[in-house]
């Protein structure tokens, strides 16, 4: 501002550049909006309509194509499988979100602190099991956990199990499936976190370290507070992805008729709906409320840890 | 083959009128068959010995179909005109108010055809007194053994299952057992007439539960008592604890559907060339016949908004009833004549020790559970999170009965269905 009142232009030329640099700002935004637009079509096409579509259908009997008012919630909320659902995805979500955030932010923080050429190499292969499809990885674990044919066998006799169905009732569904989703999801998270971690400005990381902090401290003291922020993200995304767990329990199965679980979850409530009773209100209904409770819950976190504002 | 067709009436008729009337007979039709990779030779066979229907065959992922049927019918795209069913219990999803997709076949497929199926072969079709398809296959459990190892042993095969559970005693102490007991369990707890949700003849939509009868409680004390002896094992014939105890000749006698022999004791269990053996399925001592439980046995359906239903009625008769067909059909029909077809090549195949193993298996056949039905949910299922989640746990078969009843009633009455 004191710039343009000390200059000696008369105000035509001010306005004339006001004008220019106001043209190149919506020519700016323009671009940006363009650049934007295959991501929102899709947003619009693979997100919101679908949700818009659901929210509607759950009001409808399919049927007759009428109104319905909330006979479809009324149904989700008599059907005896829900509530046990709604614990066992509590109890996922519970273990697997906490798994998640400890073990990524101390396998990143440790991955920062060695050699970055080691660092890089194991980062790899910690991401390796996440580029493998989580239908894959799940199969890979219940080999993993038939003490039959388990390359850990011998730990897994050793705690006194013969069969898998002995495993999986020792472990107890919510832990394996934690562990099945962990394994296939924190390698992509640990190479965010490593890039988030690198970009860390070094001048702050030096000055902690003449100060006399070591490796430990300076992650926890230094590094740790400077990230919050992506691992309460990295906890909103993976606390909505939790609640709708459906592939670990859906291939169940595989490891034998006695270990199919097809009504563990939510979504799987919502999946045998539509596709074993032809229910699509039901399924909608239930898909609207689990929609809704994500979205009230990430609301309620990213508010009470102010995540939005800006320091 | 089509020319062929308007040739022949075109050398009959004369006017213009009655030519085009001719053509629209002749006119071929198309219809949209689902079917799994197994039955598409058969499917194919049908395409080209008849003039006058066209086929469109897709291969379906069996475990999906339903899924894809709901999908077609919501959203009026292409609904196919006849299905394979590898589940019986699709054929009461798909006939639901929700999911109304099955034609009703009563009238539209002859009684003398129905006549020749083996007695219960197509109970799984009759639901509320109407025929939604056909049966393809039968799949009731017998017992098979290892005729020299079981001969060698000095021990008689059993008929009822108290020698039965008296056999797996004496074997335990020998180092031998008898297999699994096909869980999740519904095969050996049905077989003395227990009321697991059971279909009421004469009321729509009604069915009995009731675990608390000593009809129950036997057969869940016997597996209780084999398992704690060791005699069974916990987990399904697929388990590779199983697997490999047979595999190594400790597992003398095993009970299983007809499909076993084929399918699962010669490329499984890789059991050599002249041992295998098939006995009659075991009835309890009070009973005086056995009463043998299914393990698969698909069935054809149609669409009941299909344009031509007297096409459709009549490819799923001929897919399960012609004996030409049939006869290299990959499982057991459930066609008497075709079945009879299709166990010449049985008689002498020397994988079996004794050349009555197919007369054995067709004679079992007369003694088929008449509740091996379709249902809208799956009891296995329920006993699977029920029971087997018990038994891991160290509980037992007889303690779980009560929370399973309770979990199928639940069920029962969330499908629809009326409990008695």
């Amino acid at each position: 501002m004191s710039a343009i009142a000390a200059s000696a232009s008369p105000p035509a030329i001010a306005r004339e550049r006001a004008r220019a640099a106001k043209r190149k700002g919506r020519r700016d935004a323009r671009m940006a909006y363009l650049l934007l637009a295959p991501y929102l079509v899709l947003l619009v096409m693979f997100g919101l309509f679908p949700v818009g579509y659901a929210f509607g259908l759950s009001f409808v009997d399919t049927i007759e194509n009428a109104f319905y008012g909330l006979a479809n919630y009324e149904f989700v909320f008599n059907d005896f499988r829900v509530p046990s659902a709604v614990v066992n995805v509590l109890w996922f979500v519970a273990i697997w979100v906490a798994m998640t955030m400890v073990g990524v932010a101390t396998l990143s923080l440790m991955l920062d602190s060695i050699g970055r050429k080691t660092a890089t190499v194991l980062r790899t292969i910690y991401f390796l099991p996440g580029a493998v499809t989580s239908s894959a990885v799940v199969v890979l674990w219940l080999f993993m956990l038939d003490p039959g044919v388990s390359p850990f066998q011998g730990l897994l006799h050793a705690a006194g199990w013969t069969y898998s169905i002995d495993v999986i009732s020792g472990l107890g569904l919510a832990l394996v499936f934690s562990i099945m989703a962990y394994f296939s999801s924190s390698g992509g998270w640990i190479v965010v976190f490593g890039g988030a971690l690198s970009s860390l400005p070094t001048e702050v990381m030096e000055a902690a370290r003449i100060d006399g902090a070591n490796r430990f401290q300076l992650a926890t003291r230094i590094k740790l507070p400077m990230i919050w922020r992506s691992l309460v993200l990295m906890g909103i995304l993976s606390f909505a992805a939790g609640l709708q767990l459906f592939v670990e329990p859906q291939l169940m199965q595989l490891a034998g008729p006695q270990s199919a679980q097809n009504d563990w979850s939510l979504n799987q409530m919502a999946f045998q709906y539509a596709f074993r009773m032809g229910d699509f209100g039901a399924s909608a209904a239930l898909s609207t409320m689990l929609v809704g409770s994500s979205i009230i819950i990430a609301l309620v976190i990213v508010f009470a840890t102010r995540f939005y504002k800006i320091d | 083959m089509r020319i062929h067709g308007r040739g022949a009436l075109g050398g009959v008729v004369a006017g213009g009128l009655m030519l085009a009337a001719g053509a629209a007979v002749a006119e071929e039709i198309t219809l949209n068959v689902w079917s799994d990779p197994v039955r598409l030779t058969m499917f194919d066979l049908y395409d080209k010995t008849h003039d006058n229907v066209k086929l469109n065959v897709t291969t379906i992922d069996p475990a999906g179909l339903v899924a894809k049927i709901q999908l077609g019918m919501q959203s009026k795209s292409e609904v196919p005109d006849v299905i394979f069913m590898n589940d019986i219990g699709y054929a009461a999803q798909l006939s639901t108010r929700r999911s109304n997709y099955l034609l009703d076949l009563t009238g539209k497929v002859p009684q003398s055809v129905l006549d020749e199926f083996y007695p219960n072969a197509n109970s799984p079709c009759y639901i509320n007194g109407k025929l939604l398809c056909l049966r393809n296959d039968i799949a009731h459990d017998v017992v098979w053994y290892d005729k020299p190892l079981m001969e060698s042993l000095g021990l008689e095969v059993p008929t009822t299952w108290e020698e039965f559970q008296a056999l797996g005693d004496a074997l335990v102490e020998k180092g031998y057992s008898l297999g699994s007991p096909i869980v999740p369990f519904q095969a050996f707890l049905v077989t003395a007439g227990c009321d697991m949700v059971m279909p009421v003849a004469g009321k729509d939509d009604t069915v009995k539960i009731d675990l608390t009868t000593e009809k129950c409680l036997k057969p869940a004390r016997l597996i209780d008592h084999m398992i704690a002896k060791g005699s069974l094992a916990k987990v399904d014939p697929f388990d590779p604890s199983v697997v490999e105890q047979v595999k190594s000749g400790k597992v003398p006698l095993l009970i299983g559907p007809t499909w076993f022999g084929e399918y699962v004791i010669k490329p499984t269990y890789e059991m050599a060339p002249g041992k295998l053996a098939v006995a009659l399925p075991l009835r309890w001592e009070d009973q005086e016949q056995p009463l043998t439980w299914s393990w698969g046995g698909g069935v054809y359906g149609g669409w009941k908004d299909t344009k031509h239903p007297e096409a459709v009625a009549d490819l799923i008769t001929w897919m399960a009833s012609d004996v030409a067909n049939q006869t290299n059909a990959v499982t057991l029909p459930a066609h008497r004549p075709s079945a009879l077809a299709w166990g010449e090549r049985l008689k002498s195949d020397p994988f079996y020790a004794s050349p009555d193993a197919f007369d054995v298996q067709v004679k079992a056949a007369e003694y088929s559970h008449p509740g091996y039905t379709s249902l809208r949910f799956s009891v296995e299922e329920a006993i699977v999170k029920i029971v087997s989640a018990n038994i891991a746990k160290g509980g037992t078969v007889e303690a779980s009965l009560p929370a399973l009843q309770t979990e199928l009633v639940n069920l029962a009455k969330l499908n629809g269905y009326t409990v008695e």
